[in-house]
């Protein structure tokens, strides 16, 4: 008897504990995201919870970006950055804290509200992060900024909503194949030209493939979201577009004409046997492979392949190359997938906290300072032996006064990439998709992994009805747009 | 009056009850605390968001039994319980006699028997990410087993084809995973009496027979055991179909886990996460209660 109460006042306790919590959780979340209760748990180490006497002088503590602890040279231009940036606002406080956006743990750090108070992300998060208010809208702040018209607006377009801008770029990218040349001269095989075409790709891969020795022709990504951004690529190519906006609707358009053909072109090289039979390759695994030189072509952002190449992999920068996407036809055009990162504010800190957030982001842009501690990065890369790869697009436009400032650094070092002229005349780079992207993604690595691990002749058009018959059922049917 | 007399005495008696029972059961507090927020509250949370369209900014909103209705007709569960079921089924086919027979061979080996246990454990200590780095070694196409398959004239085998990636992830999970079972069961037969072995040997048993007849029904109640923490264990399994295959080739190894997973994390959508986890905890409380159920059966028996 005794025992049957305990554990009925046990049970009563638990579901009152229950109860209570989710309540909070309900007033909580109910308040406006910019209040101080939010913001003074997690993020901030020593809030600004103490009532300072004026407003103005109100001491705000905001928490910044770092990298991971091995980046030194990084981590110290930030460390230095800081000092300068506090001298300038002294009732500020910035403290570094390494955590790397991944679409995968956004959700979690905004639950606990423990990400940084300003942070990088990718153009594809744009959408997401700003109907879900965990980014704040910086349109009036950016108004109010001497340079925010300067700005590069390539690599801005990504981020602005609605007329409405949430993100100031940083740099931004374009697809692109990059090429291991060694592996090509070793084979005695002749080089594709700039101006390639679907063709010349195969054709190159079949050539340079060496299975027995390990060495795939192509590498394309083949485990999770990004190997739908690689297919993604093909589909551009051919003309194609993931979602068709119209009366508040998304409809899925993948499964046109256009991505029939880039769905056969990947059946292709799988029949052609160019491709690893270890198809379940991540951004990493690919990137791994390549810089093993067990990959004459792997695809990703403009100089991403090539910096880890040279700098991780050891691999001499004469020895590769950087082409464009592959025209589907000769005389076509080379139409990759346009990405970046950006500089977001946490949409659960104070408006205190943001403002001071928003200052410290751009309180160098356009500035000497910036170009000195890319100056100082590049000199210390050369006593590593390493190389610098510039980004293909930057925040600032190419032909303005800073952008030639930029490149008079550059030109002082000698372990810079520089990549062709011809290279950006050729790339054409166009946004993602904006709505339920990374679901988009997640579906397509099915429809991916069907051609790559499916035996004999299989009906590509159906493959793709069917995914874009799930994608829209489950994912843009939903979609409200404002 | 005697009523008025009585109570004095009777009042002690209660206090000093209900004292030692107090400082008891302040004892308890810690555990109590500890439970309460890692594990009971964890809880019922994750089942009052099942019932919530969870949104951590703009408020929860609730939305009744649509998160079930939605999980319930998405095609991908059924194929994720398939695969689940399959995988659990398959894990114990192929990997749940590899401890037991490692345990009795480790324990009739008269020399080097602490080197046996120490090898057979190793698997177990080396860190998840180094171990998914060589087994796509090991899978590779010219990695170690197939250049092996074709120096003995086999042709290559494809561990990544979608009808042998479960297989593949459950050699590689019984690789790693064997060396604890091993060591469970070793301690299981040395509690067997040896007086047992010497009667059966003196009834003439050869080895086969004193394993048949004397050290498996001696080993039954751990083999059971060991059996429901395997079903268990399997039926959450996600780390090796996450890491090794992303849950393909084209949904292949997709299990209920993963797609929870995915369901939180790549679609953010914690309402659909949660109504799946509720689903999973209803099941395998479901679960254990007819295993104990069935197994107190047994013992009675």
């Amino acid at each position: 008897m005794k025992k049957s109460m305990l554990i009925g006042a046990l049970a009563f306790v638990i579901v009152l504990a229950g109860c209570g919590s989710g309540k909070n959780e309900g007033n909580a979340s109910s308040t406006p995201p910019a209040s101080t209760t939010d913001a003074t748990d997690g993020s901030t180490p020593d809030a600004s919870t103490p009532a300072a006497p004026t407003p103005n002088a109100d001491p705000v503590s905001i928490v910044a970006y770092a990298w991971p602890a091995d980046k030194t040279e990084e981590n110290a231009t930030l460390d230095a950055r800081i000092k300068r940036f506090e001298a300038k606002y002294p009732n500020v406080t910035v403290t570094p804290k390494y955590w790397k956006y991944e679409n995968t743990e956004i959700a979690i750090k905004m639950a606990s509200n423990s990400a940084q108070t300003e942070f990088t992300t990718w153009a594809t998060e744009a959408q997401m992060l700003s109907s879900k208010k965990w980014i704040i809208d910086l349109t009036d702040k950016l108004n109010g900024w001497t340079y925010a018209k300067d700005l590069n607006s390539v690599a801005l377009a990504p981020f602005i909503i609605d007329g409405k801008t949430y993100g100031i770029p940083i740099d931004a990218y374009g697809m692109t194949i990059t090429i291991n040349k060694k592996l090509f001269k070793d084979k005695g095989v002749e080089l594709p030209p700039l101006d390639w075409t679907w063709d010349d790709m195969l054709t190159a891969a079949k050539a340079v493939n060496d299975p027995a020795k390990g060495i795939a022709g192509f590498v394309p990504m083949g485990k999770g979201t990004e190997s739908g951004w690689n297919w993604t690529n093909f589909l551009y190519s051919a003309g194609g577009e993931v979602e068709s906006v119209a009366d508040g609707k998304v409809t899925a358009t993948f499964n046109s004409e256009a991505g029939l053909k880039a769905l056969q072109f990947y059946k292709d090289l799988k029949d052609a046997n160019v491709i690893p039979k270890t198809w379940a390759l991540g951004y990493g695994d690919a990137l791994t492979l390549f810089k093993q030189g067990r990959a004459a072509m792997v695809m990703c952002g403009s100089g991403n392949a090539l910096d880890t190449a040279i700098n991780q992999g050891g691999l001499n920068k004469d020895d590769l190359l950087i082409y464009p996407i592959p025209s589907m036809t000769k005389g076509g055009k080379h139409i990759g997938i346009a990405g970046g990162n950006y500089k977001v504010i946490n949409g659960l800190a104070t408006k205190e906290q943001q403002q001071a957030a928003f200052d410290f982001v751009v309180d160098e842009y356009f500035t000497d300072a910036y170009l000195d501690s890319i100056d100082a990065q590049i000199t210390s890369q050369k006593g590593k032996n390493q190389v610098y790869v510039p980004q293909l697009i930057n925040y600032w436009n190419d032909d303005s006064e800073y952008g030639k400032k930029y490149e008079a650094v550059l030109a002082k070092h000698d372990n810079v990439y520089k990549f062709p002229a011809e290279l950006s005349q050729l790339m054409e780079s166009k946004k993602e998709a904006s709505y339920e992207t990374q679901a988009y993604y997640g579906e397509l690595a099915n429809v991916i992994q069907k051609v790559f691990t499916s035996k004999g002749d299989i009906d590509l058009q159906k493959i793709l009805d069917d995914a874009a018959a799930k994608i829209q059922k489950n994912n843009f049917d939903k979609v409200k747009i404002e | 009056m005697e009523l008025q007399l009585e109570t004095p005495v009777a009042k002690r008696k209660m206090a000093r009850k209900t004292r030692v029972y107090a400082t008891g059961t302040l004892f308890l507090l810690p555990a109590f605390a500890v439970f309460l927020i890692f594990l009971w509250v964890p809880i019922f949370k994750g089942i009052s968001y099942s019932f919530y369209n969870v949104d951590f900014v703009s408020g929860n909103t609730f939305v009744g039994w649509d998160n079930y209705k939605e999980v319930l007709s998405n095609p991908d569960l059924y194929t994720a319980i398939k695969n689940t079921l399959v995988y659990m089924g398959l894990a114990v086919v192929i990997g749940f006699w590899v401890p037991i027979a490692m345990a009795i061979s480790v324990s009739v080996l008269k020399r080097f028997q602490s080197v046996a246990r120490i090898i057979g454990y190793l698997p177990s200590i080396i860190p998840a990410i180094v171990l998914y780095g060589m087994w796509q070694w090991f899978y590779d196409p010219v990695g170690p087993i197939n250049s092996f398959l074709n120096f003995i004239g086999l042709p290559s085998f494809d561990f990544y084809s979608k009808e042998h990636a479960v297989f593949s992830l459950i050699i590689l999970e019984t690789w790693q995973n064997f060396g604890s079972a091993t060591l469970i069961y070793i301690a299981g037969l040395a509690a067997i009496p040896k007086d047992l072995y010497e009667a059966a040997e003196l009834d003439g048993a050869g080895v086969w027979a004193r394993i048949r007849y004397v050290t498996l029904p001696s080993l039954k109640g751990l083999i059971l055991l060991l059996l429901v923490l395997q079903l268990i264990a399997t039926s959450q399994a996600f780390q090796s179909q996450l890491l090794m295959f992303g849950g393909g080739p084209d949904n292949a190894t997709l299990t209920y886990l993963l797609l929870t997973t995915r369901e939180a994390f790549t679609y953010i959508n914690f309402g659909n996460a949660s109504a799946m986890g509720s689903l999973m905890f209803a099941f395998l409380v479901i679960f254990t209660v007819v295993t104990l159920k069935l197994r107190r059966g047994g013992d009675e028996t």
